[in-house]
């Protein structure tokens, strides 16, 4: 029994010391503002200004991911191909490369003749808000098509079999029976990549810049205000990013507890 | 109804092999077969999910081998149902009658036939599928594949899962409503039980290849071969060779390691063949001990050792062993006769084997998978409209 115990509090005593380090972290905000209003730094144009265009690149970049995402994440999960897994490999590699390789590799394709063209011809990324969006694309993709692939196959393919034989076309099958079931999964890949986006600094500085006022996200306001030691909105800001991640993090588990994809 | 042919399909290195079969409309039909003889493999070729190397599969004289499934018109009920999760039962039910747009007055007619036929009154208002019981979800996967009205309805060992007794409510539900529909049904299953309770005819498939298509009384009484007689559970198996052949009297003489049966010539065998000879466990009869035998029991009389005694819940097994070969023989009575005989392990019995109770086995498959299944035209009482 002694033993017993023994080993449970061991595990208490871990639980509790790596809780208290994260608690550290963020009671450490708290006491940097002190008694003045967190909100009222968020009040001020350039950090709502930076707010906006965070939100707005990060759902745009997200949304544009997910539209990405399904299809192929579906594919991986269903198609049986000779070399499905270096196909499989190469959709992750946004996820462990560097951000600043990730935005220094799409810099250095707007460096190239087809990247010029797009430039010329299509739309300004390098120094831009789209530019922004790109960046943060490929890091929402990557993760959509990995939290995607695994509520696809957790969806039971005999339903989609079943669904045919009672009369739905392999897109009906798809939109009536595939995506119901994997709804939440979808939900959950769509919250994940929007807040990786939101939180981004390293690619999208690298391609888009940091220019204030124009391409000012969040994480870029952070840098300049720490850069120009305004450490009320810098902390502000990196409250309002804190409760978001909690609020993100808390969404996914309730998610998780209803269940991604069901098996009757 | 549903015709293959010469069908045949690579899955690694197995292989189903030169499949014939012919299904009549309204049949219930059964592919029976122990585990990994192919009966999923042939059943999904069946129904497109894989493709077969050669062959046809014809359903009412077209085609269908590469028709996708939405244009089949059949059903398909998988072992594990494939209930869709996000739906309500009702919802479930409706599915493929809402997909192929089938008008509302209709669809309310048959769905209230099949809540009065399958007892799904108490389940079709519940909220979720994760509430209903093994045979509920059984019953609402039936109703989803019935409701379209399909040409025939492909089942995948969908009893599998159930226990015994609510099993066999689901079966014979289900078995009513087929006749009374006049629906043809293809049925997979290895449960020996639910093959002849269910079927009006079957194929036997082992290794990949059908043994034997045929009646279900036909496969329990007269297996084709060895391999569907073990199978079968018909344990008794001889190689024999005919001693003699009394025309008159249609009786053969026959001698398997030194034990003398006398059997019915039902083969014309001549002297000198070598023969299998099968006898199934519950055909062995025990003769009361101490009284004078009948004169009809004066041949194939043999005294026997009880080696071991198994208990099967209402039947025994008896492991019986011939007093002057050694060889071994199981029967199977009902309990109560075993407590009659006072039967136990060592004790000393007679037994008769009834000429007419000996099978021929041929060294090859009855009809190699050429059968025709056939209820010579049984009239349906009621139609699902």
């Amino acid at each position: 029994m002694a033993l017993k115990n023994s080993f449970t509090l061991c595990l208490i005593a871990a639980v509790a010391v790596a809780a208290m380090l994260v608690v550290a972290i963020l009671a450490s905000q708290l006491y940097y503002i002190g008694p003045a209003n967190p909100l009222q730094a968020l009040l001020q144009p350039d950090v709502r200004s930076a707010i906006l265009l965070s939100l707005y690149t990060a759902t745009a970049a997200s949304g544009l991911g997910l539209a990405l995402a399904i299809p192929a994440a579906y594919f991986l999960a269903r198609a049986n191909l000779p070399g499905k897994s270096i196909l499989d490999a190469l959709l992750d590699v946004p996820i462990i490369m560097s951000p600043l390789a990730l935005g220094t590799s799409l810099l250095l394709f707007f460096r190239t003749p087809p990247g010029q063209w797009i430039e010329a011809n299509f739309m300004e990324f390098v120094f831009q808000v789209p530019g922004i969006i790109l960046a943060q694309f490929f890091l929402a993709l990557a993760l959509s098509v990995r939290v995607l692939k695994a509520s696809f196959e957790a969806v039971d393919i005999r339903c989609e079999q079943v669904a045919r034989f009672l009369g739905c076309t392999p897109w009906q099958t798809f939109c009536r029976v595939t995506l119901p079931i994997a709804r939440k999964g979808i939900l959950a890949a769509f919250i994940l990549s929007w807040a990786r986006c939101l939180g981004d600094f390293g690619a999208a500085v690298t391609l888009a810049g940091a220019v204030k006022g124009k391409t000012e996200t969040i994480p870029v306001s952070i840098y300049l205000n720490m850069a120009s030691v305004n450490i009320d909105k810098a902390v502000a800001l990196m409250l309002l990013t804190t409760l978001l991640a909690v609020a993100v993090l808390l969404a996914i588990r309730v998610l998780a507890a209803e269940g991604g994809a069901g098996r009757a | 109804m549903i015709r293959i042919e010469n069908m045949s399909a690579r899955f690694g290195t197995f292989w189903l092999r030169n499949i014939n079969l012919n299904i009549k409309r309204g049949d219930f039909f059964l592919l029976l077969g122990p585990t990994g003889a192919g009966k999923s493999l042939l059943l999904e070729t069946i129904l497109g999910i894989k493709k077969p190397d050669r062959g046809k599969i014809l359903l009412d004289g077209q085609d269908i081998s590469r028709l996708p499934p939405e244009e089949r018109d059949i059903a398909y009920v998988p072992q594990d149902l494939g209930l869709f999760p996000n739906m309500s039962p009702l919802d479930n039910i409706l599915f493929g009658a809402r997909i192929r747009k089938i008008d509302s007055e209709t669809i309310r007619r048959r769905l209230d036939y099949l809540i009065e036929h399958l007892n799904l009154g108490p389940v079709i208002s519940r909220p979720s599928i994760f509430t209903l019981s093994g045979g509920e979800k059984q019953r609402i996967a039936f109703a989803r594949a019935i409701i379209t009205k399909p040409r025939v309805l492909f089942l995948d060992e969908p009893f599998s899962a159930l226990d015994s007794y609510i099993k066999r409510e689901v079966q014979f539900q289900l078995k009513r409503l087929q006749k009374t529909i006049d629906l043809t049904i293809f049925h997979v299953t290895h449960d020996q039980e639910e093959a002849f309770l269910m079927a009006d005819y079957m194929a036997v498939m082992i290794g990949g290849a059908i043994e034997q298509h045929d009646r279900p009384e036909q496969c329990y009484r007269e297996p084709a071969n060895e391999t569907v007689a073990s199978f079968l559970l018909m344990q008794n198996i001889f190689d024999a060779d005919v001693l003699s052949v009394d025309h008159e009297l249609s009786c053969v003489t026959c001698a398997a390691n030194g034990i003398r049966f006398e059997i019915m010539n039902h083969n014309q065998l001549q002297v000198g063949a070598s023969v299998k000879l099968g006898i199934r466990p519950e055909e062995i009869l025990f003769l009361t001990p101490g009284k004078p035998f009948k004169p009809e029991v004066r041949h194939n009389t043999f005294r026997m050792r009880v080696e071991a005694l198994y208990n099967l819940g209402n039947r025994r097994l008896v492991r019986l062993v011939f007093a002057d070969s050694g060889r071994t023989l199981d029967a199977t009575v009902h309990y109560r006769i075993g407590r009659r005989f006072e039967l136990a392990e060592g004790q000393e019995t007679y037994i008769h084997l009834r000429p007419q109770s000996f099978c021929l086995l041929s060294g090859h498959a009855r009809g190699n998978g050429q059968g025709t299944s056939s209820l010579g035209g049984a009239a349906a009482n009621e139609k699902l409209d």
